[in-house]
């Protein structure tokens, strides 16, 4: 059964949810939740904070598909920007967000405890503190962009901004992370 | 520069594999959904139907009470009325023929004259 839904699109699948298949709890989940963890992850930079933004995240999409309109909204856009505007709260009320012209050293730095035993794990770090410095407005556009691979359009949607700045922001965005990481080559293992 | 580039184009790319949900963020998310599935397939409440809606419409008993007042008040209003715009236009509507009995309804008249003593 799962197999079949598992060709359905999202918005077919919120539709079934609503009508009580329990099968498109699982395929949802297993489509969006990776997806939605990763995104807060890398935008909190904890992993915690990261689980309890994509649990809260899911929970609203549960909650949405009673009144979902199949070919209206985008799901993964939807929740990308439900995850986005939670992910912003939480740094804002840990009072870890960075402004515009803020570039402090970031404040969490349990994120930045990485395993040094693993390279994986070090580049990581090193990308999560390279992000943590970054305006939150560029960190989401970078992530988006350059992590989850979302297009310029779509982000544009989830940041309810225009394209135009979706693509100024990544660029300076990726510049700044260019230059954040820049003395780091060797300990990222490309030296 | 270009070199720069491609190490951070790999690093964001190596970035996209995160470390998959657990199990229990998992089980988390599922409860979640099925919580809101079941609210979601819970019948609506019954809404009452016939006299009871009706009744519930009207603001229950009272309403029923103040709707049998007025109606009351409206027929009396009716089996009276003739008379009372008679004598406010001084007899003109028997003037003109338009009331030709005091009983506009059959039988009531002998309650009238009982009233009247």
């Amino acid at each position: 059964m799962d197999a079949q839904l598992d060709e359905l699109q999202d918005d077919a699948l919120m539709l079934l949810f609503a009508q009580g298949e329990a099968g498109a709890a699982r395929i949802l989940t297993a489509r969006l939740l990776p997806r939605v963890l990763n995104h807060a992850a890398r935008v909190l930079g904890n992993r915690t904070d990261a689980e309890d933004v994509a649990q809260e995240a899911m929970l609203r999409l549960w909650r949405a598909a009673g009144d979902w309109q199949a070919g209206g909204a985008k799901v993964s856009t939807w929740l990308y920007r439900v995850t986005a505007n939670l992910a912003i709260d939480r740094l804002r009320r840990a009072g870890r967000a960075v402004g515009l012209d803020d570039t402090d050293e970031p404040a969490d730095e349990d994120a930045l405890a990485a395993d040094d035993r693993l390279i994986r794990a070090d580049r990581m770090a090193a990308l999560d503190a390279a992000l943590a410095r970054l305006p939150e407005r560029q960190r989401q556009a970078v992530v988006l962009r350059h992590i989850e691979g979302v297009s310029n359009p779509e982000i544009a949607e989830v940041l309810e901004i225009s394209v135009e700045a979706v693509e100024s922001l990544t660029a300076r965005g990726k510049r700044a992370l260019a230059a954040a990481l820049a003395g780091q080559k060797e300990a990222l293992g490309y030296g | 520069m270009g070199d720069k580039r491609d190490d951070l184009d790999d690093l964001l790319a190596s970035a996209r594999d995160g470390e998959a949900p657990t199990d229990a963020l998992i089980a988390r998310v599922l409860a979640d959904a099925a919580t809101v599935q079941e609210d979601l397939q819970a019948p609506a409440p019954a809404s009452r139907r016939g006299w009871g809606a009706w009744l519930s419409g009207i603001g229950g008993w009272r309403g029923a009470g103040g709707l049998v007042a007025a109606t009351a008040t409206g027929l009396m209003v009716g089996v009276y009325a003739p008379d009372s715009v008679d004598a406010l236009l001084d007899g003109a509507l028997t003037d003109y023929g338009v009331i030709a009995s005091d009983e506009l309804v059959s039988g009531w008249g002998a309650l009238l004259d009982l009233e009247d003593g």
